[in-house]
């Protein structure tokens, strides 16, 4: 859906801004909002680019800098940590030949690490795009990858 | 021991997407009975059966419900904080993936004893499928008359707007969530004025957490007496517990207050996983403190928790067994909170940073006494001067740790006693 539709469906009031950011970004292969797109939406929403930017710096989800179609997010925190016998991060990492951070060079994954994703009862666990993968052992994260890479 | 699942009665026995299974299952009664009663009547039985909220910090919700009724603005908000972003906490993902419409319910019965009219659900990014499930639910209710005008014959009217968050924790700050629902960075503000006065837009809100909202309901069937009679004194009523980490039954557990950390982590959670020793407990989350398993006879009510200087309410119980080393342990904590601090305030920004840096000497061993000292003066500031309670309370673990493993942190120093 191009950007102009998006703006359509929500009403013209600047407390509309992280819905649009976050359908926006899901919309792109890219996953990230780049400055004329902020421009765009600042003139839409009647507020100044600079607070655009502010949220886009803010929020975890939001990229500024293009990033794989894929986002992949591990969770690094203590729940996680506890039961991960061996190591989800290194696993996704070693698979896809990328460190955290980094996109790979087809642009297909960008890996992360996220803050809990409140499925501790279920981990160790990784979010990617909006899907949840829990339970996970080194054997099925290279499967879910592998699936997604085709 | 065994579990007593009021507030959670619902969930797994119905479906949650289905509104006439909710009906089926004594849904929307309470709402029927609080429209039948006078606003001030539905704060006296939230009052008589002493519910206290369900985030953590334990505020009397009818002291909250009378702030907000008593203002006179014609617009006001009922806000749901189901921004579970602590970690080791998935209660309110469980309730509102497994029984949407009680969470509505209890908003809507709030809403007509505080005279609002608009609500706002908001949920953080990560929640996907409970981001799903509130909208159809909300969607549904709409259609079947239990929101919008007029709702079940009356002059009652209340919407609700799902929202949802993007990635931040400390949005579920009360006025970090507000600032969020603007449409802007979620950094706090400056109390008072508090929500209650000044909150969304600059009108009267009132915010509690989903457990809060689905306990509503509940109190109404039952009455405020009956449900002050479950628990303890201080403390009525059930908690959700969030069982994690290294135990052999994880999940969520309903237990009347009172019962002691121990018997959730051996009778509902099994004991410690693979029959390992229990090393320590972090409770409420990352702002939470870590206990040693000598103190898991403690109850759990929220008097014997203020001992911490925390709010620790939440309901996280994560097991860490012996092969875990504390200061590694430790150094995840800050970490989270280095990177999830809004950086409004000094002591939260600056001191999170430095904390990272310190437990990071103790790691390698090149603490002294006075890095000892240090640590323990920087996150006594910090809990004492940060402007919210995220700045507050993500100290609470390393003043746990340096009073109950503070052998721990002197085996780290090579000469203790200079």
């Amino acid at each position: 859906m191009p950007l102009k539709d998006i703006l359509g469906n929500h009403p013209r009031t600047p407390d509309s801004l992280i819905g649009i950011l976050l359908e926006l970004q899901a919309e792109k292969d890219r996953n990230c909002v780049t400055e004329e797109e902020a421009r765009e939406i600042a003139l839409h929403l009647g507020i100044t680019e600079s607070r655009v930017c502010a949220v886009l710096a803010f929020y975890s989800f939001f990229s500024t800098k293009p990033r794989g179609k894929h986002v992949i997010r591990v969770c690094k925190d203590v729940p996680c940590h506890v039961v991960d016998t061996f190591d989800v991060l290194r696993t996704v990492e070693d698979f896809l030949g990328v460190k955290a951070g980094e996109t790979t060079a087809n642009r297909k994954f960008t890996v992360e690490t996220t803050s809990c994703l409140g499925c501790c009862d279920k981990g160790p666990a990784m979010r990617i795009d909006g899907d949840l993968y829990v339970d996970l052992t080194a054997e099925r994260i290279r499967q879910i990858l592998a699936d997604i890479r085709g | 021991m065994s579990e007593l699942r009021i507030v959670t009665k619902r969930c797994g026995q119905i479906n949650p997407l289905s509104i006439d299974d909710f009906l089926a299952h004594e849904g929307y009664l309470a709402l029927e009975k609080a429209l039948a009663m006078t606003g001030p009547a539905v704060i006296d039985e939230v009052k008589t059966a002493y519910l206290r909220g369900r985030g953590g910090a334990g505020f009397p919700t009818a002291t909250k419900m009378m702030s907000l009724a008593v203002e006179s603005d014609p617009v006001k908000y009922v806000v749901c904080n189901g921004d579970e972003g602590e970690p080791g906490n998935f209660k309110d993902r469980y309730l509102m993936e497994n029984d949407p419409h009680m969470i509505l319910e209890g908003m809507a019965i709030v809403a007509h004893a505080t005279g609002a009219k608009n609500g706002f659900l908001y949920i953080r990014g990560e929640y996907d499928l409970a981001l799903k499930t509130m909208k159809w639910a909300v969607e549904q209710a709409r259609k079947r008359g239990y929101l919008g005008r007029q709702i079940l014959g009356t002059s009652f009217e209340f919407d609700v707007e799902v929202r949802s968050g993007a990635g931040s924790y400390v949005c579920g700050e009360e006025f970090a969530l507000i600032e969020s629902i603007e449409g802007k960075p979620g950094r706090t503000r400056v109390k008072p004025p508090f929500p209650t006065q000044k909150g969304i837009f600059g009108k009267p809100t009132s915010i509690s957490n989903v457990e809060t909202f689905a306990n509503v309901p509940v109190i109404l069937a039952m009455t405020g007496k009956e449900y002050a009679k479950i628990g303890t004194k201080s403390s009525t009523g059930t908690k959700l517990l969030c069982l994690s980490g290294n135990v052999r039954n994880r999940g969520v557990f309903e237990v009347p207050f009172g019962r002691s950390i121990r018997s959730v982590i051996d009778d509902l959670g099994g004991g410690a996983a693979g029959d390992r020793k229990i090393r320590m407990v972090q409770l409420g989350g990352a702002c939470g403190p870590i206990i040693p398993p000598f103190m898991l006879d403690m109850t759990i009510d929220y008097e014997r928790f203020e001992e911490f200087e925390s709010k620790t309410g939440a309901g996280a119980i994560i097991v860490i067994d012996d092969r875990f080393d504390l200061f590694q342990i430790l150094l995840r904590i800050v970490r989270f909170f280095a990177h999830e601090s809004c950086g409004k305030c000094v002591p939260c920004r600056e001191g999170n940073a430095q904390l990272e840096l310190m437990i990071a000497k103790f790691i390698d061993r090149r603490a002294t006494m006075a890095d000892l000292v240090s640590l323990e003066s920087l996150a006594r500031v910090m809990h004492q001067t940060s402007l919210c309670g995220l700045g507050q309370t993500c100290p609470t673990s390393i003043i746990a740790a340096l009073r109950y493993f503070r052998e721990d942190f002197l085996d780290r120093i090579e000469y203790p006693g200079l």
